[in-house]
């Protein structure tokens, strides 16, 4: 064994991480080597130091101080989503919202996702459930609008239920019924997006899914590359007031880039000027993405031109906004729905919900 | 005396009090590895809150497939890297470890401004301390946080891994590297043999 290879692996030798076979070429080296035990004592040295240095002790009131800055985010998190418990008639329709909701199942149970459209489209001309359930989401609308000034301390298992029809109505009427029209989405107003910059992306993916199967979010899932990085894009369909919640979580997997990393990650040897940043968008050197999804991509790093506090600030304004009455799908969808389906109709439940749109990037 | 793993689940359904015992487990721990990071108490103490903070609001994709204590680290360390490299872009960016490429390409090693005191002076432990935090300031932050986990946290190669999101190879070699770097400087200085 050679001095550079020894010095190599002394490190890991000091750890015992060596392989039994290293350890044994390395100790011969050692015996006979003045040179790489001088520099091996020397790494043990260096170890015993960083071992015994010393390291303050937080203040006495860290947790305290902790647990009041908990406490006032809790309340910022409840007073974002308004939980309350309905009025009288807030409970037949919920229970009326049940029972379309079971028939539903039911119905779906037996037949075919073709057999169930055409009979959704004739139930749709006999305006039977079409009426009921849009006459349900109406009246959930309307108490969302009256009691917004109300108290909002009833936080009932029930009434959490109950007051949040689109999660439970859309799984009723939503992606299974009506397809009219097949669209991409681009990145409008209604969505949010962020960069993530992760060490490894099969990971990052496993944990981002995770995170959407946890609360049964649809995703769809686009590869391609951004710069000379390769790079995965995840837009997630979620309802406004998850979304700061949400951002936390995902950007917890791994690095979020602001503007300036962007100009790192986009492979270019000289990064561009701030001022650059302001007129043309970064568009990966090597895109593998369709126009559309260009055109999301310029969105993305205007999002992020915003900065992560106007983000936040974003993200409550759309949480209060009026629902938007389109949704769309993108294809490559998560397990659940097999196809691209579009709807496009007034009133629908699913309207709240908003893209979210995490483009995640291997780094190099 | 509740055990680690109740406390994590009382917490995760939003249980702060059951939180904060976790927080006064893991303080120290949390608060020293910060202050090896960011080399200054004031750094330390915001990036410490900012960690339990955090944790509390990522506790739901927290899947135990670590102990929480290294899960803490891991997310101790995103947070003190993310915000050392958010400054390094600030400022101008310079790292020990990484050669200097001249206007016509060539590769030059930096010239470090060294200030060390004396080579000849016996050092009180608290200086020494203030010193090697010096030497730490100036590397990369990977390099840093790799030595700092080994070292001053005793964590092993497999958790550091984890820590780090690499793998148990990566950890092995970036920490031969680092340490490398850092006895040089130290035998430059002649305060190693």
């Amino acid at each position: 064994m050679k001095c550079e290879q020894v010095s190599e692996l002394l490190s890991a030798y000091i750890d015992e991480m060596t392989s039994e076979k290293e350890t044994k070429a390395l100790e011969a080296h050692l015996a006979q080597c003045a040179d790489c035990r001088k520099e091996l004592d020397g790494y043990r040295l260096l170890r015993g130091i960083m071992q015994q240095l010393e390291s303050p002790l937080p203040p006495d009131d860290f947790s305290t101080v902790v647990q009041k800055r908990l406490q006032e985010n809790k309340n910022k998190i409840f007073s974002a989503t308004t939980i309350e418990r309905p009025k009288k008639t807030g409970w037949i329709a919920a229970v009326l919202a049940g029972l379309a909701l079971a028939s539903g199942i039911y119905a779906s149970s037996y037949l075919s996702i073709g057999d169930f459209l055409v009979s959704w489209q004739d139930k749709k001309e006999q305006k039977k459930p079409r009426i009921a359930i849009e006459d349900i989401i109406e009246r959930f609308q309307k108490w969302n609008k009256e009691e917004d000034n109300s108290s909002r301390e009833a936080a009932e298992p029930e009434a959490k239920i109950a007051s949040n029809p689109s999660a439970k109505v859309s799984v009723g009427v939503g992606a299974e019924n009506t397809r009219e029209e097949v669209e991409l989405k681009t990145a409008g107003d209604d969505s949010y997006s962020s960069h993530i910059m992760v060490k490894e992306l099969s990971t990052a993916l496993a944990q981002v899914i995770g995170i959407a199967d946890e609360r049964e979010i649809k995703y769809s899932m686009t590869s391609g590359s951004y710069g000379s990085s390769e790079a995965r894009r995840v837009v997630l369909e979620v309802e406004p007031q998850e979304v700061p919640q949400l951002l936390m979580e995902l950007e917890a997997i791994g690095r979020k880039l602001d503007v300036a990393d962007l100009t790192e990650a986009s492979g270019q040897d000289e990064a561009l000027q701030a001022s650059d940043l302001d007129e043309k968008p970064l568009l990966p050197e090597k895109s593998e993405f369709s126009d559309n999804e260009k055109l999301s991509m310029v969105k993305i790093e205007n999002n992020e031109e915003a900065g992560e506090d106007r983000k936040e600030e974003l993200a409550k304004e759309k949480a209060a906004s009026a629902p938007d009455d389109k949704m769309l799908f993108n294809s490559e969808k998560g397990e659940d729905s097999k196809d691209i389906e579009s709807i496009k109709e007034e009133n629908k439940p699913e309207g709240t919900k908003v893209n979210l749109d995490i483009l995640i990037i291997q780094e190099k | 005396m509740q055990s680690e793993q109740e406390l994590v689940k009382k917490s995760m359904e939003g249980d702060t009090q059951a939180f904060e015992k976790l927080v006064l487990q893991y303080q120290n721990k949390v608060y020293a590895l910060s202050f090896r990071y960011m080399g200054n108490e004031d750094d330390a103490y915001d990036m410490s809150q900012e960690v339990f903070l955090k944790a509390f609001r990522s506790l739901k994709t927290f899947k135990g497939n670590s102990s929480f204590g290294t899960w803490i680290f891991r997310i101790t360390t995103n947070v003190c890297l993310d915000e050392l490299r958010r400054r390094k872009r600030r400022i101008v960016p310079l790292s020990l470890d990484e050669a200097a490429v001249t206007s016509r390409g060539i590769e030059v090693e930096r010239e470090i401004v060294d200030p060390s005191p004396p080579v000849d002076r016996v050092y009180e432990q608290k200086e020494l301390s203030q010193y090697i935090q010096g030497l730490l300031d100036q590397m990369k932050p990977e390099h840093k946080a790799v030595i700092i986990l080994r070292d001053s946290m005793d964590l092993s190669y497999e958790q550091i891994a984890y820590v780090l999101n690499c793998s148990v190879g990566t950890v092995k070699s970036r920490l031969s590297r680092a340490r490398s770097i850092l006895r040089k400087q130290w035998v430059e200085r002649e305060l190693l043999p």
